[in-house]
């Protein structure tokens, strides 16, 4: 099919864009990389009467250092951030879990930020920011606010925006000494979405214990989850192989996914526990020899 | 192997190629057709409901719509068709049986139109129960899908009973080699098996352009068999044969979903209502609808002798042929014959059922039959190793068939060298060596039933300009048929690839073929080829004698000259005064039955298994292309491969998934995934086996389906050896994760 006609809006600046927002607010949708809009156009599941394409905007398509972080830009392409040697070394988490997403060809044009906006819970780069504890900018003629990644992601496709609203950019914290990271997934065919993923974080304290630990599970919830019981598990202990054992179940216990025709319930939940044993005990080999 | 003639045994580049890769290559939708109509189809939402009313009322308002076209219009006509049974309303009349039943058309001047009007006409359903399950659907007592007795189509072999339960169609092999019950002692095997439906997935949905003209009816389809489309249209509208003009464009991809009628009763009712020309192309969504592979149930016994000698095998099997029976019963007759085995049994006894069910219909797909059955008997051959402590493939060795004995009362007898095949596999799979954990080795033999019919013709002419046009009806869908076809052409004829052109089928011109399905295009419209070939060499020399003055004894035929030992003529000066030309058909190869030749399906395979996710990957596989004579092996190994690659996605991840309600669930390619290049294993080998021993041109035989029946069971019985067992497909990580749950509970001490 082909998408239903529009009327097509291309503004220079973020102003412009806003104002636009303002104008059309539900009757508009926001046009970045177009990697899952242009689908869902043509499968007229959205069907806008404006799309706003903000790939004209200037200034939100460079990666840029802030105060004791990054910001990631509306515009920034997946495959930037994949590839930038500043991000990579920053956030080893962003390439691992990039490199998951899609194909090549789809990372080029398809935006970070479109990602976050769009809210798949299937998707990658939700979870990963919400482990990485991100902070999206928004902005609105009403004015800028910064919305934390675990109030971001609300329910499938569903974020905290308003209408007005466009998500500007997103801001990473630099991660505190002695963190690692680690991302696995399980996905039957690389590219496609994944049956699940777990993200992990986690800071040690000077004697090898966990001091603190994101963990967060995509695919059983209709948003992000963070393994809060499996965080408790870890919390204060070393990583050894019994103790991810007891995150794993944790882990397994504290997810309540729903079966699809691509896989049941009961896979996932188990998928779940397995990935995050796998996240885990890299981040605890990667750790020890720190 | 053999050695290469001047073209047959010749890895030569398709003629084909560099209009495919160029998109030069015209395709039923791209077909310039001038004031041609749109036509868009309304399908049903529900799998079985009585139509309380059809209101096209709206549709027609819309801009551009000329007509909307149900049943109600081919009152005046007999408008149900199927080649086997009679069964299938060209628009539903009155009732609907599966959710995607055609119930209107809308032609419009664009297809933007058509599209927007055929969402507004309103259709009442009174929703019946469905029966979506196919041992619901054939358990005594059941309510029936048809309730008219079922009408033989034209195709339908004289003599086939088609009865009037939702099962109306059996296949039944019985024989007794030693008439004895199995001996007390005797290892008995039995369990249940399960098959899912899958779809074909030709890149080109179906395509069809069809006008209704003064003169008879006029078709371009995407389609593998014309001249049964023919048929099937000359019988539905009442008109002579010679009155339905069927031509065929390129067509991308077949695998049986083009086989026989598809959509060419709507595309030509559509026409005669407007009195324009139409096309009708499918999406991916409505081809999946069309047609697919039959899901299976089957229940397997088979009994050994404890010395490893094979006793009697019993299976009854399930074939869910869906709403209408397309082409289930002779899917069911080869499944029936895939349950034997190539083995030497005392005692058979199968009983292969065609269910109707309220789902979309089944029909053919690469490998019928072999593909639902031969992993079923296989695993068991594996389970009886196991249980006895004999290797799988000196089991297999000791029970195999050889070449000349009997496989089915009444059919050709085994023509292949399938222990030395089998050895080939497991050379290359390093058959004995140890393997890690959760990782295995499977190696699989079987043999199904190839060519099916002997009616195939083929006209060769030389034409003033000095090129050999061929005209065979054989479809190339991508196997390569014309490639072939033109390679027995040029060997018989002394020329170059260059001056040897296959037509493209025009059944106005074209001689007769009946069908491109069971691997017979190089074996049975080959053989035409061949013989039409040769007496046009006879007749080319014949000619040259007169025009030299020469004895015929003392003439060469070579790269398109003849000579005597002093001259030589370009072939093309006989044919100065027009063309020359010559018939030949396959009909010495008459009287043998379906099996012209048993198509060889022997694989190996090797698998490891993530214990964790369930996930199998496939490092190596081995395929063995036992050809007879290899006319193009580029092609042959391409077939093999490509053949393995669909193998891989219906054994491991593909699977329709319907609704409680029998609505298909996963009808897009973001939800059917079907098989890409990140799934090709690592190493895949094709063996070309060339005996000489194919009844076809220079001792060919056809080959691109065995691999779905050998590779499939192979790769089964690769996954049991490395520790799950399996009773059902798709092996998808889901259901490998559960297997070994329950193995390793089932074993758990106490």
């Amino acid at each position: 099919m082909k998408p239903r006609p529009f009327t097509y809006l291309a503004p220079t600046s973020v102003d412009e864009a806003l104002a636009a927002l303002a104008e059309h607010s539900f009757d508009a949708k926001v046009l970045a990389g177009g990697q899952s809009l242009a689908p869902l156009l043509n499968f007229r599941m959205a069907s806008p009467e404006y799309l706003i394409d903000i790939n004209d905007v200037a200034g939100l398509d460079r990666v840029r250092r802030v105060d004791g972080g990054w910001h990631i830009p509306a515009l920034v392409r997946q495959r930037t951030v994949e590839r930038s040697p500043e991000l990579r070394a920053a956030f080893p988490l962003l390439p691992a879990a990039l490199e998951q997403v899609a194909h090549p060809q789809i990372r080029n044009r398809g935006t970070v930020c479109g990602s976050l906006a769009h809210a798949d819970p299937a998707a990658e780069l939700p979870t990963v920011m919400t482990a990485l504890d991100a902070t999206m900018r928004v902005a609105s003629v009403r004015g800028e606010r910064e919305v934390p990644a675990e109030e971001f992601f609300q329910f499938h496709f569903t974020t905290s925006l308003e209408d007005d609203e466009l998500l500007v950019g997103v801001t990473v914290d630099d991660l505190p000494p002695a963190t690692s990271t680690g991302f696995a997934e399980f996905a039957p065919r690389h590219g496609d979405f994944a049956l699940a993923a777990v993200a992990g974080v986690v800071t040690r304290a000077s004697d090898g214990a966990v001091g603190a630990v994101r963990l967060v599970a995509s695919g059983v919830a209709a948003r992000p989850q963070r393994l809060t019981a499996a965080e408790k598990v870890l919390l204060g202990q070393r990583p050894t192989p019994d103790v991810v054992g007891a995150a794993e179940r944790a882990a397994r216990g504290e997810v309540d996914p729903t079966g699809d025709i691509h896989a049941s319930a009961d896979y996932r939940r188990h998928l779940v526990g397995v990935l995050a044993r796998r996240v885990l005990t890299t981040i605890a080999e990667e750790g020890d020899h720190a | 192997m053999i050695p290469a003639g001047t073209a047959v045994g010749r890895s030569v580049v398709r003629p084909d190629l560099a209009a495919k890769l160029s998109g030069a290559a015209v395709y039923g939708a791209d077909l310039p057709v001038a004031g041609v109509l749109h036509v868009k189809l309304l399908r049903s939402v529900v799998a079985h409901a009585r139509i309380a009313a059809v209101d096209p009322a709206a549709a027609l308002e819309v801009p551009g719509v000329v007509a909307v076209v149900t049943a109600a219009d081919l009152v005046d006509l007999d408008a149900t068709w199927g080649h086997y049974v009679r069964d299938r309303p060209i628009f539903a009349d009155g009732v609907v049986r599966f959710a995607g039943e055609i119930v209107a058309a809308v032609a419009a001047e664009t297809e933007e139109a058509a599209a927007a009007a055929v969402t507004t006409i309103e259709v009442e359903y009174d929703e019946l129960p469905a029966l979506l399950d196919v041992a619901a659907a054939a358990a005594p007592g059941a309510a029936r899908v048809h309730d008219r007795a079922p009408r033989p189509g034209f195709a339908c072999p004289p003599g086939t009973e088609l009865g009037m339960d939702n099962a109306f169609y059996h296949h039944g092999l019985q024989h007794e080699r030693v008439a004895e019950v199995d001996e007390a002692g005797a290892v008995v095997v039995q369990h249940e098996y399960i098959f899912p439906a899958v779809y074909q997935y030709a890149m080109e949905p179906h395509v069809v352009v069809a006008s209704w003209e003064p003169d008879g009816i006029s078709v371009h389809s995407s389609c593998q068999h014309p001249f049964l489309v023919r048929q099937e249209l000359a019988t539905v509208f009442g008109l002579p044969l010679e009155r339905v003009r069927v031509r065929v464009p390129f067509v991308g991809g077949g695998f049986g979903s083009k086989s026989y009628t598809k959509m060419e009763p709507v595309a030509v009712a559509v026409a005669r209502a407007v009195g324009r020309p139409v096309r009708l192309v499918n999406r991916v969504e409505d081809a999946m609808v069309t047609t697919r592979r039959h899901g299976m149930r089957c229940r397997m016994r088979t009994a050994v002798r404890p010395d490893g000698r094979f006793v009697s095998r019993q299976a009854w099997i399930w074939m869910d042929t869906g709403a209408y029976a397309d082409n289930g019963p002779t899917v069911t007759m080869v499944a029936g014959m895939a349950a034997v085995g190539p083995y030497r049994w005392d005692r058979v006894d199968i009983d292969a059922a065609c269910v109707y069910t309220h789902l979309p219909p089944s029909g053919s797909y690469r490998g019928f039959g072999a593909a639902h059955l031969q992993w079923v008997g296989e695993s068991q051959v594996d389970e009886v190793a196991a249980l006895l402590g004999i290797d799988r493939l000196e089991l297999r060795l000791r029970n195999l068939l050889d070449r000349g004995e009997t496989l089915i009362p009444g059919q050709r007898p085994l023509d292949a060298d399938l222990a030395g095949d089998l050895r080939e596999v497991a050379k290359r799979l390093d058959w004995g060596g140890a393997l890690p954990a959760w990782r295995g080795r499977g190696i699989s033999v079987g043999v199904s039933p190839a060519g099916v019919s002997a009616r195939s013709a083929a006209r060769v002419e030389l034409r003033p300009d000095g090129r050999v046009m061929v005209l065979v009806g054989s479809q190339e869908i991508g196997q390569g048929a014309r490639t072939v076809h033109a390679q027995i052409a040029a060997e018989v004829l002394g020329l170059g690839m260059e001056r040897v052109v296959v037509l493209p089928t025009d059944t106005d011109h074209t001689p007769y073929d009946r069908s491109t399905g069971a691997s017979r295009s190089t074996t049975v419209a080959g053989l035409a080829v061949q013989r039409a070939s040769e007496r046009l060499r006879t007749a080319l020399l014949a000619a040259a004698a007169e025009h030299g003055g020469v004895p015929v004894d003392e003439l060469t035929l070579r790269d398109g000259r003849i000579s005597t030992g002093k001259r030589s003529w370009d072939i093309a000066e006989l044919a100065a005064a027009g063309p020359i030309g010559a018939d030949g058909d396959a009909s010495e190869l008459t009287g043998a039955g379906p099996a012209l030749f048993w198509e060889v399906c022997v694989a190996g395979a090797e698998v490891s298994v993530d214990p964790e996710t369930g996930l199998v990957e496939v490092p190596r596989v081995v395929t063995v292309a036992d050809v007879g004579r290899a006319v193009n092996p580029s092609l042959v190994e391409r077939q093999d491969e490509g053949c393995t690659l669909q193998v891989i996605g219906n054994a491991f991840f593909e699977e329709m998934r319907f609704s409680e309600d029998g609505v298909l669930l996963n009808d897009s390619l973001l939800d059917y995934r079907v098989p890409t290049l990140t799934d090709v294993p690592a190493e895949m080998i094709c063996v070309i086996v060339e005996n000489g021993d194919g009844p076809g041109p220079f001792g060919a035989k056809g080959c691109g389906e065995g691999v779905f029946g050998g590779l499939t069971a192979a790769l089964v019985s690769a996954v049991t050896d490395a520790g799950v067992p399996v009773r059902e497909l798709p092996m998808s990580p889901d259901r490998v994760w559960r297997w070994i749950q329950q193995t390793t509970s089932d074993t758990a001490p106490g």
